[in-house]
């Protein structure tokens, strides 16, 4: 018998690509006056303070991922995912101290569309749940337009599986169709918030932006579908039902707590939010099932 | 719902993407059934079967098969 000779397995470059996102995001923001004027108070010098506020979430994003690699080891690939996004959270909630991110674009959004009111709850889980659509959306149009190379360049897994970089044609057409119905998505949520945010006279240029883009979505979706096979269907079908189960169980709780007085009325916008975040969750999950990497029940034999 | 999708193909030197190819169907599907995480329908099953020119039930037994009868 000869011995078996396997091939090396194709390195990630996840963490240098998330090294790099984290410099581009720290680029877009601009130090909190707060933390500024606690170090530079300090007796730290007003540029080193800067450049320590830059560069502290960078360090920051990429330790939570290596710290995750590290940590997940021994541990599943949906509880390493888990700890992913949980050291992702805790980086992004100290970033968020050292520095306004995106400074640029409420100044934008202000120049084309009039001023804009603070954020509330709803509309900050309406920025992010977008944000999370576009920034998804902008990956897989990576996967869509360079295949395998974009795999090993956005994997975070230390060593990538043969599925993820074997990518054909039709599947990175059906990437990039996906991309665009992400995006819009995203774009739709945004619109939907920064209406919300306008004055009175500004309301309607926005809802128009998220009318368009949200019926290309459906309509993205809609061609998406007919492309599916009867595995990917089923997919969409269990996870839809699997999210409806828990909206309508989410909505009961809701109007018990809404009925004894510890909780405000549903706001239309907040329950598209949460059941638009929850399909995303859920559709994920059954994807991850479906590929093997949630360790599913069997049934008894 | 147990199968012999891998070792028929295997006979064929086809790959997952080659069977998933003639069979109008993705990769990850015949991935799926190969591995026993998915039953494919029936327009399937007899798609696949026609294919391997096989009945459904050579390609196709269920897990307690020795125990039903």
């Amino acid at each position: 018998m000869q011995p078996r000779v396997s091939r090396p397995q194709p390195k990630s470059r996840g963490v240098l690509t998330i090294g790099i996102g984290a410099v581009l995001l720290s680029a877009t923001g601009q130090p909190t006056p707060k933390l500024l004027n606690q170090l530079t108070g300090l007796g730290l010098p007003d540029i080193a303070a800067r450049l320590a506020l830059h560069a502290i979430p960078v360090v920051l994003i990429v330790a939570a991922v290596l710290i995750g690699q590290m940590a997940g080891k021994s541990l599943s690939k949906m509880t390493r995912w888990g700890l992913y996004g949980l050291l992702g959270a805790v980086a992004g909630f100290f970033t968020s101290f050292c520095l306004d991110l995106l400074v640029g674009v409420p100044a934008l959004i202000v120049a084309l569309n009039g001023p804009m009111a603070e954020p509330g709850v709803i509309e900050l889980a309406l920025w992010t749940f977008g944000g999370i659509l576009i920034a998804t959306g902008l990956m897989v149009a990576a996967l869509a337009a360079f295949g395998p190379p974009a795999a090993y360049a956005m994997n975070l897994e230390p060593d990538i599986c043969e599925d993820a970089l074997d990518i054909r044609k039709p599947e990175r057409t059906a990437y990039g169709i996906s991309s665009i119905g992400m995006i819009t998505l995203g774009v739709a949520c945004i619109a939907l918030s920064i209406a919300r945010q306008s004055g009175a006279g500004a309301v309607l240029g926005p809802c128009v932006v998220g009318v368009v883009a949200a019926a290309i979505s459906v309509a993205i979706n809609v061609v998406l579908w007919n492309g599916l096979d009867e595995l990917q269907r089923r997919q969409v079908v269990d996870a839809f039902s699997v999210s409806a189960i828990f909206a309508t169980l989410g909505a009961f709780s809701w109007a018990i707590g809404q009925t004894l007085g510890f909780l405000p009325p549903v706001d239309a916008a907040g329950a598209f939010v949460a059941i638009a975040f929850l399909q995303m969750i859920v559709t994920t999950l059954v994807s991850a099932a479906a590929a093997g990497d949630v360790r599913a029940k069997r049934r008894a034999a | 719902m147990k199968n012999e999708l891998r070792v028929l193909r295997a006979q064929r030197e086809w790959s997952q993407a080659d069977l998933a190819e003639k069979l109008k169907v993705s990769r990850q599907t015949i991935n799926a059934i190969e591995t026993g995480r998915y039953d494919p329908s029936l327009p399937l099953a007899f798609t696949i079967a026609r294919l391997f020119a096989l009945s459904i039930e050579t390609i196709f037994s269920p897990d307690d098969a020795g125990q039903a009868d």
